[in-house]
């Protein structure tokens, strides 16, 4: 931190609403003093404070040793293993495919009915989950489907930071065009697209697209051997299902790459098979005619 | 009456129907249910030590119990000790090396893990910082 000038200073200041002292020192050590007073050691770095801080300097190494440098005291956290097991119990109790409602959260706004849910009586005919092979497969599935969104966030908020100071005005001609043709089923937004000018954006948005349809093939290609057929809701808590929802995400991507064959060629799959997603055919059909006639 | 007035009152009317919880401890409560529910219906889905580490659950203390039920509704990964409070329970530090113990937390100063700091700058993110300086 002290390799920071004393106007970039007083703007950290400014961002984090720390008053500076009446000398570079001062200003500092307000500073530390301002990051010791949190309770959460490291955050996600979309955790506003790292974000102002990164935007300001540059540096998250400075941040962080800037940071740690302030800390003492011991520090815990949840073990992976025992974190993958308590988002387990939440599944299988509230087998629920949404997220938002996969949450405790959930049960607080039923007690104060705040959220109603009609009754009814559950029949329990089949299981969730075949064994434990089936439920492993299924949230690796969910992983790499966090995954792939996460990457296309992070590179629709670098782009939605980076616009503000470096909009060129190429990319929205051709994006307008594709939104006006969207649907809300469209999960790509104006921030990605713009996201996708650089090419290292749209190298890494292109090797996650190849390896979410690379898994989505070798799970389609196994699952036609299912020993057990599920109802058609019991499907969504299957892999192929996670995947088939991916690749339906991935073939928009695949269209703001301007690879249009393989965005036809991936819709025709998707439409070639009955087993997931049936709800999304009609999207999926109007979206290829459209990509097919205009490229 | 104008818009504002009117959705005032809706918000007022909104405020009403809400219930209040039973009592303090709900997120215990609605822990438990999840947690046994599973159990009499998925039993078969868990391993050996994911059973062992469920099982204890109800074995350790009450406030460490309160406690791992709060960390796992926090998005953060790591946390302080000396600043966490939870008025709900008396003894954080009894209750963070019982959950130490017991395999749900690992814990330390920040001098054991010099991989967070590795894990979090990532080659990625560096080049996304140096690109906001320049």
């Amino acid at each position: 931190m002290p390799l920071l000038s004393v106007a970039e200073l007083r703007q950290l200041c400014r961002e984090l609403r720390v008053t500076a002292g009446s000398s570079k020192d001062a200003t500092v050590l307000a500073v530390k003093q301002h990051l010791a007073s949190q309770s959460v050691l490291v955050g996600s770095p979309r955790k506003s404070t790292i974000r102002k801080v990164l935007k300001l300097t540059g540096n998250l190494l400075l941040y962080y040793s800037a940071y740690f440098t302030t800390i003492e005291g011991s520090i815990v956290g949840l073990a992976a293993f025992a974190k993958q097991l308590l988002k387990r119990l939440e599944l299988l109790f509230f087998a629920n495919t949404s997220m938002e409602e996969r949450t405790m959260t959930t049960m607080v706004l039923v007690e104060k009915d705040v959220l109603v849910y009609p009754k009814y009586a559950i029949v329990r005919s089949q299981p969730l989950f075949v064994d434990r092979e089936y439920l492993l497969s299924f949230e690796a599935a969910i992983a790499a489907e966090a995954e792939f969104l996460e990457l296309c966030e992070e590179l629709a908020m670098g782009a939605s930071e980076s616009s503000r100071t470096a909009a060129t005005g190429r990319w929205p001609r051709k994006s307008n065009r594709l939104q006006s043709f969207a649907t809300e089923d469209d999960e790509i937004d104006e921030s990605f697209s713009m996201a996708l000018q650089s090419a290292a954006a749209r190298e890494a948005a292109y090797a996650a697209c190849k390896r979410i349809i690379d898994l989505w093939h070798d799970c389609m290609a196994t699952t036609t051997a299912s020993p057990s057929p599920a109802s058609y809701f019991l499907q969504r808590f299957t892999a192929a299902w996670v995947y088939t929802r991916c690749a339906s995400m991935v073939a928009p991507v695949l269209e703001r790459l301007r690879r249009h064959d393989e965005a036809v060629q991936l819709f025709r799959q998707l439409l070639g098979q009955l087993d997931c997603c049936r709800g999304q055919r009609f999207f999926k059909r109007k979206r290829k005619i459209f990509v097919f006639f205009i490229y | 009456m104008d818009f504002a007035e009117e959705d005032e009152k809706d918000d007022d009317d909104e405020e009403t129907n809400v219930r209040p919880l039973a009592d303090e401890k709900y997120y215990e409560r609605h822990f438990s249910v999840i947690l046994n529910t599973a159990l009499r219906l998925y039993r078969r889905l868990f391993d050996a030590t994911e059973l062992a580490l469920l099982g204890g659950f109800e074995r350790m203390g009450m406030d460490t119990r309160r406690l791992l039920i709060r960390l796992s509704q926090r998005q953060a990964r790591w946390f302080r000790v000396p600043q966490l409070r939870y008025s709900e329970i008396s003894s954080i530090p009894e209750a963070v090396a019982e959950l130490q113990a017991a395999g749900w937390c690992i814990g330390g100063t920040w001098h054991c893990f010099p991989g967070i700091l590795i894990q979090k700058i990532n080659k990625n993110k560096l080049s996304r910082g140096s690109a906001h300086r320049n």
